[in-house]
């Protein structure tokens, strides 16, 4: 197995479809870099939120919240 | 039709990867499914990437009312967190969130969300509302998202979506990023005659180029419906099918546009085979390739007798550089139809050197086939010529 569609695969979490070996490794590459650019957005996104919704939350309500969230 | 799937699916993992689409087109020859596959999985993924935390969220989330939901969601989580928790909270308490939520933030969340994960939601959310930000949607022109929400709404939301959303070429464009294509026959069926001939006068304007797309959708519905698109097109003037003809051309479309004439009407069939268009040989020689790649020989043939003399013999100039396969597979295609007229058609307008070329075929003709192939010959007058050509051929006169 190439180390671009090795990279693809395990950005993915599992192989891609087999007709995906036919393809170039810059392709493969642009895609696992495409595909993990997305998640990290994802996972700073929700970091943020996560801290940033605390101060919507009523003070009453901050400790239970906080708890369940894991913070 | 594949090569419209591809386009689709294409389009469809650029937005989900947030790329430019250019940047994807390395993975065009790929087949539909096995980008979609590919799409599909990268969703999962991102999905899946902070499913621990997002369901701690959604848990959360019980402990606050639903006003406050609705705030921390629109000015703290934002569109994309949105999306991932919604198809994690009670279906009933997502929906009365969405009550809640600004227009054009719902309409931010939709093109985030997959709606796989909020089916129950979808369902639980008023008409009026589900039109509201489909018409935000449309005219952000967001089609791709349009489109997968349609597997997923009732078809009174689709109706009253239909019924608001005036602008045609949304609707085709919509059409032509459905997943779930069987359900265009009753999307179709929603709309009426004069709707569904103002959609294909829309995609014949120059302006808009929405060939692709139109051909697309009379190829997905049933052949009920692909008959009564078809007739309805053909029945516009020559300025229309003009049009369709060279986007054919310019968009290798031949391969979807060909089955659609097989099933019109045969007055139909003879105005749009005797456009001038079709007696240039660069048209010609696209049509054969997409008869010969696509397996549509069977679809083409019998049309060859409505050509004109001047486009049949341009047929049979542009037929000239189908090699000995592609011949083998017109042969095929004319004995599993049993219709020899249509072949004679060509091969009475070919070069001698390449009916030379089909020496070997005809000489593989069984008794049975080369008997229909006289009978028909007869029928049509060119008995001579074909009794000249078997002679020249030095195959003897057919039993």
């Amino acid at each position: 197995m190439s180390t671009a569609r090795s990279t693809l695969q395990r950005e993915l979490g599992s192989a891609p479809p087999p007709a995906f070996d036919t393809l170039p490794a810059e392709t493969l590459e642009h895609l696992a870099t495409a595909l993990n650019a997305v998640r990290l957005r994802q996972q700073a996104e929700l970091d943020q939120a996560l801290t940033g919704a605390l101060e919507y939350v009523p003070a009453l309500m901050r400790r239970p919240v906080s708890k369940i969230l894991g913070l | 039709m594949s090569r419209l799937a591809r386009r689709a699916e294409v389009i469809k993992l650029a937005r989900l990867l947030r790329v430019d689409e250019s940047t994807l087109s390395g993975l065009s020859d790929l087949d539909a499914t096995s980008l979609r596959t590919f799409r599909e999985q990268a969703q999962a993924r991102l999905f899946d990437a902070d499913e621990a935390r997002l369901k701690r969220v959604a848990m959360a989330s019980k402990l606050l009312p639903v006003p406050l939901i609705a705030l921390i969601g629109e000015h703290v989580f934002g569109a994309l967190l949105c999306a991932r928790v919604a198809g994690l909270i009670a279906p009933d308490r997502a929906a009365e969130v969405t009550l809640r939520l600004e227009t054009e933030f719902l309409a931010d969340v939709t093109l985030e969300i997959d709606p796989r994960h909020v089916r129950e939601v979808i369902a639980r959310i008023p008409v009026p509302r589900l039109v509201e930000v489909a018409l935000v949607l449309a005219r952000r022109r967001e089609f791709v998202t349009l489109a997968r929400f349609v597997d997923y709404v009732s078809t009174d939301a689709i109706r009253a979506v239909m019924e608001q959303l005036t602008d045609n070429a949304a609707l085709l464009q919509i059409a032509f990023f459905m997943e779930d294509k069987s359900r265009l026959n009753e999307l179709v069926g929603l709309l009426p005659k004069a709707r569904l001939r103002e959609i294909i006068i829309v995609a014949a304007a120059e302006s808009r180029d929405l060939w692709a797309e139109a051909l697309a959708l009379m190829s997905e519905v049933n052949d009920r419906w692909r008959k009564h698109l078809g007739e309805l097109a053909a029945g516009l003037d020559d300025r229309v099918l003009l049009s369709m003809a060279r986007a054919a051309q310019a968009q290798k479309l031949w391969g979807a546009l060909l089955p659609i004439i097989g099933l019109l009407e045969r007055a139909h069939q003879q105005r749009l085979l005797q456009l001038p268009v079709l007696r240039e040989v660069p048209m010609l020689e696209a049509v054969l390739d997409a008869a010969d790649s696509e397996g549509l020989w069977d679809r083409l043939l019998p049309l060859l007798p409505l050509l004109d003399e001047p486009a049949q013999q341009a047929l049979a100039q542009a037929a000239e550089r189908l090699g000995d396969d592609a011949f083998g597979r017109v042969f095929e295609a004319v004995q599993a139809g049993r219709e020899w007229g249509p072949l004679l058609v060509l091969l009475l307008r070919l070069r001698s050197q390449t009916q030379d070329r089909l020496r070997p075929l005809i000489a593989k003709l069984s008794p049975q086939a080369a008997r229909q192939l006289l009978l028909e010959a007869d029928q049509l007058g060119v008995m001579d010529r074909v009794d000249a050509l078997w002679r020249r051929l030095t195959l003897g006169r057919p039993a």
